[in-house]
């Protein structure tokens, strides 16, 4: 199939304020087939966590121009929901917190919810247990109101065990690394790793730094600057931003 | 036996005393010391005048649909017709409690259940087996029981003690009046149904108190539940039917006795039910209160804590759904009149419907003896809809300076748009999320009441109530479920149960009568 895809096209995205709307998005284009790895790197403010809410159905933000299409399906009339049940997952840069409905609710909800029908129970929490224990989480864990009282470590893996359990066809990971130790930034590394390697699915990963590359191998790297990319290449482009930074961008961009 | 609880109020008008700065009362100087907050209780009806709605304690309060109940002489009320009375036929000993059967005991056998209940006067009554109706005669007032509006039966019924007559201990030691409908309510009860919790002994099963209401009439009764040193018990109160209903609750907890009294609203719509919930909580005793209101035209319960002497500890838990047109309107008042005492109160709310109305008020006084106390009360609402109002109004007294820990908040809000969004990502319809969201925010306070049948009941009271869609800009309040189906363990345990000779109480609610009510009151908001 050759509409296969998240592709982003003239991309033009504005956030609501208290003043009006105000443009964040200024015409980007990037498609993630199937199978791919995307990392999208840029400086603070270039509208990288918008790009990663407005694909994800956040309703602050506004397509304005240009369509965001998933295996050919137009995301931009559909809630945030609807995008989810079109095979879209979006790891947050800051897990909200659900006070009161544990991990292992929250997980079987949206299991359900996202498949139509309730998961056998058996398997499923074999899953669920195997999951967290590849996240290096306590079964205890499940227990747990979503996302409340949990260390910054602790909500970044939550979200890639959603991101297994859920196994969505494409997955946005907006800042995963940013407040992870070393320890816990491998850990995430594998569990992304591990959905990446069905082959079959994309990842658009979003990030400051290029530390997270050497655990994730990038198929193509995106420099974003005020709006828009600026730059593609390969995993080379990232070590020349880790060395040179993002100055000649801006300046340029200015 | 305890410090006199004084808070003074005029006795002339009820409202409360100040006692401030510049009053010349140091609280150091008088260990008396009078509370902000709380006006002075009173057995006497002339101390609580008719209300005006200006005074502290009613200003929340819709006074234009109470006032013909609050101006009756308490001879115009009905008392509620008692346990021995209202069980005739299938009696409450039917609802098997672990105890009643094979047994041979009533309430009388019962050793005193309170180390300090040595002035609780001699047991009357001889009921035993197989006669039921013939023990403690003169529960309910003679040839009233017929035709009474409302009834209360209790199970296991050999806990049941000898009806209590105005001053006759335990009945008074805990409760006086703060209001005029608890004052009411008392002076139109002779005889106050009993409950024995004996003394060292632990109650595996629940003790269930159907309150049953049938009629408009206005009506009356008080509750005294006495739990002797080191007892352990459950109580689960349950109201249901329609009733205007003025029903005081008077728990006296013995030394290291560990109650949890579970009162629950679930009055079909009509209903008015005013009352004081009271407890005197013994050295090292530990008193659970959780209140449930779900149904009623208007609730309003004042629920009071205070200390026998060091070292008790109560947790005060309240839950309730306000739908179109009700008023549920929960009032606490914890006084750390002794050292080491500890309170814990946590109340949270759901309001939808034009109209639907919460209020909660939470005064803590901390009197100068009471040292090394801890206090927190915490208050939360969830307004799913338009046309809402909650008010919460948390007070906190502090005369000493040697607390362990004292606080208080008060949330009242609508759905977080980034919660919804988080839940909406990962697949939730919002109707479906918001349903989530509800049901968390009140899991949480369910997880704190640690008897795992009530937990489990009320999450499935919940979730009927959030079965409709919530939808937050519409007013109108969808059909409310059937919120007389049996609930589990808040309901009789099954339908043989259902003792009551005269027809339909709380197993069955013609459900075309349930929206009628709300439907005008909605009207009467515009």
């Amino acid at each position: 199939m050759t509409n296969r895809g998240l592709v982003i096209s003239d991309l033009h995205v504005s956030v609501t304020t208290e003043t009006g709307p105000k443009p964040i998005l200024k015409g980007v284009d990037l498609t993630i087939r199937p199978g791919e790895i995307h990392a999208i790197m840029g400086p603070n403010g270039s509208g990288k966590s918008t790009l990663a809410y407005s694909l994800a159905g956040h309703p602050k933000y506004t397509i304005t121009a240009g369509s965001a299409l998933l295996d050919g399906q137009d995301l931009a009339p559909l809630r945030a929901d609807q995008r989810a049940q079109a095979g879209l997952f979006l790891a947050m840069q800051y897990p909200v917190e659900v006070p009161g409905v544990s991990v292992a609710n929250f997980l079987r909800t949206a299991k359900t919810a996202l498949d139509g029908r309730a998961p056998r129970l058996r398997t499923w929490v074999k899953q669920v247990d195997q999951t967290l224990a590849q996240l290096r989480l306590d079964p205890e864990f499940a227990a747990r109101s979503v996302n409340e009282g949990f260390s910054g470590g602790e909500k970044k893996r939550n979200e890639i065990v959603q991101l297994e359990l859920l196994n969505p066809l494409y997955a946005i990971l907006d800042e995963t690394d940013s407040g992870l130790d070393i320890d816990a930034l491998r850990i995430v590394s594998e569990g992304v790793n591990r959905y990446a390697a069905q082959g079959d699915r994309g990842v658009l990963l979003i990030t400051h730094y290029s530390r997270i590359l050497r655990y994730i191998e990038p198929d193509f790297v995106h420099v974003f600057v005020d709006g828009k990319v600026a730059q593609e290449g390969g995993r080379e482009l990232a070590d020349a931003l880790e060395e040179h930074g993002y100055d000649r961008y801006l300046s340029a961009a200015s | 036996m305890t410090t006199p609880r004084t808070t003074a109020a005029d006795p002339r008008t009820g409202h409360p005393v100040i006692a401030g700065p510049g009053t010349g009362r140091s609280a150091k100087a008088d260990p008396r010391t009078l509370s902000h907050l709380h006006p002075a209780g009173s057995f006497d009806l002339a101390d609580h005048p008719l209300p005006s709605g200006r005074e502290e304690i009613w200003r929340f309060t819709p006074l234009e649909s109470l006032l013909p109940l609050l101006s009756l002489a308490p001879e115009q009320l009905r008392p509620v017709a008692g346990p021995e009375t209202a069980a005739s036929g299938r009696s409450a000993l039917d609802r098997s409690g672990p105890d009643s059967a094979g047994s041979d005991r009533s309430g009388q056998d019962h050793a005193g259940p309170d180390s300090a209940g040595s002035d609780r006067s001699a047991p009357v009554g001889s009921g035993s087996v197989g006669s039921v109706g013939s023990g403690h005669a003169g529960y309910a007032a003679p040839g009233a029981a017929d035709a009474a509006p409302v009834t209360v039966t209790v199970s296991p019924a050999d806990l049941l003690g000898p009806p209590l007559a105005p001053g006759q201990a335990p009945r008074g030691r805990a409760l006086t009046p703060s209001d005029r409908a608890a004052a009411l309510a008392s002076a139109a009860t002779p005889a106050a149904t009993h409950i024995l919790l004996p003394a060292g002994r632990h109650l595996d099963q629940p003790v269930r108190v159907e309150v049953v209401g049938r009629g408009l009439e206005a009506s009356a009764h008080q509750l005294v539940i006495e739990a002797g040193a080191g007892a352990q018990a459950v109580v689960l109160l349950r109201h249901s039917g329609v009733a205007r209903l003025l029903a005081n609750v008077e728990v006296v907890l013995g030394a290291g006795a560990e109650l949890t009294l579970v009162s629950l609203q679930d009055w079909d719509p009509g209903a008015q039910h005013l009352g004081q919930h009271e407890a005197l909580v013994g050295p090292g005793a530990e008193y659970r209160h959780i209140v449930v209101s779900l149904g009623g035209d208007l609730v309003r319960l004042q629920s009071n804590v205070s200390y026998r002497d060091r070292g008790g500890k109560a947790e005060l838990f309240g839950l309730y759904f306000a739908r179109a047109g009700q008023h549920l309107e929960h009032r606490l008042f914890v006084d750390h009149n002794h050292p080491k005492s500890v309170s814990l109160a946590d109340y949270r709310g759901a309001l939808r419907g034009s109209g639907a109305r919460s209020v909660w008020i939470g005064d803590v006084l901390i009197r100068p003896q009471a040292e090394g106390i801890e206090t927190y009360e915490s208050n939360k609402n969830l307004v799913l809809s338009d046309g809402c109002r909650a008010d919460a109004v948390p007070n906190l007294e502090i005369e000493t300076g040697d607390i362990v820990g004292a606080g208080h908040s008060a949330s009242t809000g609508r759905f977080d748009q980034e919660q919804l969004f988080y839940l909406g990502s990962r697949g939730l319809p919002p109707d479906e999320a918001r349903r989530l969201v509800v049901r968390g925010f009140f899991a949480q306070l369910l997880a704190r009441i640690r008897v795992a049948e009530v937990e489990q009941a009320l999450m499935e009271r919940l979730d009927r109530e959030l079965a409709e869609p919530i939808d937050p800009l519409d007013q109108s309040d969808p059909t409310p479920p059937d919120r007389s189906a049996p609930a589990g363990p808040l309901s009789p345990s099954g339908p043989s149960d259902s003792s009551s000779p005269s027809g339909p109480s709380d197993s069955s609610n013609p459900s075309g009568l349930s929206d009628q009510p709300a439907t005008v009151r909605q009207e009467d908001n515009l």
